[in-house]
């Protein structure tokens, strides 16, 4: 009989402590079916090392726990009133005149501190900026794979874009309701994520804090209308009413498609039943989206491209793509009166 | 990288944690806390002790949260702090009591061939005889009485299932040493134990 090569040696070892991973376990474990030294090293493994398992041990004891993090809680907070104490000190110390050698330690304390607080101010400002940047890139690249996604949609259906049948007068706003009576703008989309075109998780925008990541399963997903809930989708899109079908195929212009959630329509009821009403305000007229702070909003045009718009209207038409045009009041079955009043809900 | 509300990565609960969200570092503390807690009982084998280190740790994690990199699992970071601050309570506790405890060992180190001989010899005790009250007892004292890396190593390694590239990053050490250490750790323990059962056999 063929001996066990040192690798083998060293994989039935690794195998016996149980540090393999899938593919190698199941090598060991073909090795020592097959070979019966293999079987033997195993057995004589295993019997040697099996007595370390008494040496069990219990669980974490609740206490323990319990006072670390309360530590660890304690130790955030006595951090911020260490800077805040320093502070105190320090607006103290300048109104007195510093005489003893403590109130010399109390300067040199209270400098340090300020130098921290100084460079804290400077570098958290920085910090959150690189973060928002950051959000804002990524927000950017997942409308790049839904516009990729809706081109691939495209293609495999006669050019024609997801859209699902809807009589006009029908609320839009019903995002996450399932019933068959359900018109929701977001159900267009939806057939994106429900065929595969794109991962439900581009559709959740960084930079919300309120999104949720919808784990996908299709199994589930083919009795589903439309995002089961809002927080799973957190853009909004062109409303398009039926008989506006040719414009869907129409990719001659350059339209706004999708962008970061529209402002106005960040509170919807949460009963689908009840009636929704919206009345315009001069605040609501300035208010960029939520997703980056109210900085300006990613917007996605049909040519593939995003932008970070600071401003909500578009560049050539001025058209406000949150609001239809000479409307002030909404009960969100409004529809845009023409082609170039893009109107993007939820 | 994606983010799954149910199931949160290590690397987003630090950033929630980051961002203001107090429970999020409880989260982390759950996480992690019978695993660190089964490795301090079992690499220091004092009680009063284990309880300073396991907070100390997640406060050094506390303390270092702004340097942590995400791209990097927390799991092997966190059991650094942990050995570390586990080997300077014991030094700590060897200079101030005079308690003999294990130290490192490298000239001990055994061959692979050495190793399979003496897991493998036919004199073993059987194990099955060996089962009692006192078996759990004698094993712990045997970890405890190892040097400490390579009760470290083989702690990480058998107890909690750390492959060889987690520890590699957790002790800072290349791979082959890795694995000639755990290969003497292993050794080690088979010896001690035999030595252990012949005298209660005797």
């Amino acid at each position: 009989m063929k001996q066990l090569t040192n690798e083998q040696k060293n994989l039935i070892f690794d195998y016996c402590i149980g540090i393999t991973d899938e593919s190698q376990s199941a090598e060991a474990k073909e090795l020592i079916f097959s070979n019966p030294q293999a079987a033997k090293l195993a057995k004589q493994l295993k019997a040697s090392l099996g007595v370390l398992d008494t040496c069990e041990v219990d669980e974490c004891p609740d206490y323990l726990a319990r006072q670390t993090i309360e530590k660890v809680n304690e130790l955030a907070r006595s951090s911020q009133k260490g800077l805040e104490h320093l502070l105190a000190a320090e607006q103290v110390k300048e109104k007195t005149r510093p005489t003893t050698i403590f109130l010399r330690n109390l300067t040199q304390l209270a400098a340090a501190a300020a130098i921290i607080l100084i460079l804290t101010s400077a570098y958290f400002p920085s910090m959150r900026y690189a973060r928002s940047k950051s959000w804002e890139k990524q927000c950017q690249m997942q409308l790049s794979r839904v516009a990729a996604g809706l081109a691939n949609y495209k293609a495999d259906h006669d050019g024609n874009m997801p859209m699902v049948a809807r009589a006009d007068g029908q609320p839009w706003w019903k995002v996450g309701y399932q019933g068959t009576e359900n018109h929701s703008n977001t159900r267009n989309i939806w057939l994106l994520a429900k065929e595969g075109y794109v991962n439900t998780a581009d559709f959740v925008c960084p930079g919300k804090r309120q999104g949720r990541i919808l784990k996908f399963d299709p199994a589930k997903a083919k009795y589903y209308n439309d995002f089961p809930n809002r927080r799973y989708v957190t853009y909004s899109f062109r409303v398009i009413s039926c008989d506006k079908k040719a414009m869907h195929k129409n990719t001659t212009g350059r339209k706004v498609l999708m962008s970061d959630l529209n402002p106005l329509f960040e509170r919807l009821p949460r009963d689908f039943s009840s009636p929704l009403k919206l009345q315009l305000s001069e605040k609501l007229l300035k208010l960029n989206s939520a997703n980056h702070n109210r900085r300006g909003q990613n917007v996605l045009f049909s040519d593939g491209s995003v932008e970070f718009r600071k401003k909500r209207t578009e560049d050539i038409t001025a058209d406000d793509i949150f609001t239809l045009q000479d409307t002030y009041v909404y009960k969100g079955t409004e529809l845009p009166r023409c082609e170039s009043d893009a109107f993007l809900a939820p | 990288m994606k983010q799954n509300p149910d199931n949160p990565t290590d690397a987003e609960l630090l950033a929630r944690y980051s961002d203001g969200d107090g429970a999020a570092f409880s989260e982390i503390v759950n996480r992690y806390k019978n695993g660190l807690y089964a490795f301090l009982h079992r690499f220091i084998n004092q009680k009063d002790l284990i309880d300073d280190v396991f907070q100390e740790t997640f406060i050094q994690l506390f303390n270092s949260r702004d340097s942590f990199d995400t791209s990097r699992p927390l799991r092997p970071w966190l059991f650094t702090i942990a050995a570390n601050k586990a080997k300077d309570a014991l030094r700590k506790r060897k200079r101030t009591a005079a308690i003999s405890i294990g130290t490192i060992a490298d000239s001990d180190e055994m061959s692979f061939g050495d190793v399979l001989n003496t897991l493998t010899s036919t004199d073993e005790m059987p194990y099955e005889q060996l089962i009692d009250n006192e078996t759990a007892g004698k094993v712990r004292k045997i970890i405890a009485n190892m040097p400490e890396n390579l009760r470290e190593i083989l702690i990480l390694a058998y107890f909690h299932k750390f492959s060889y590239k987690q520890m590699t990053e957790t002790l800072s050490i290349p791979i082959g040493t890795v694995k000639s250490r755990l290969h003497s750790a292993v050794g080690r323990f088979a010896k001690e134990w035999k030595a252990a059962a012949k005298s209660r056999e005797t």
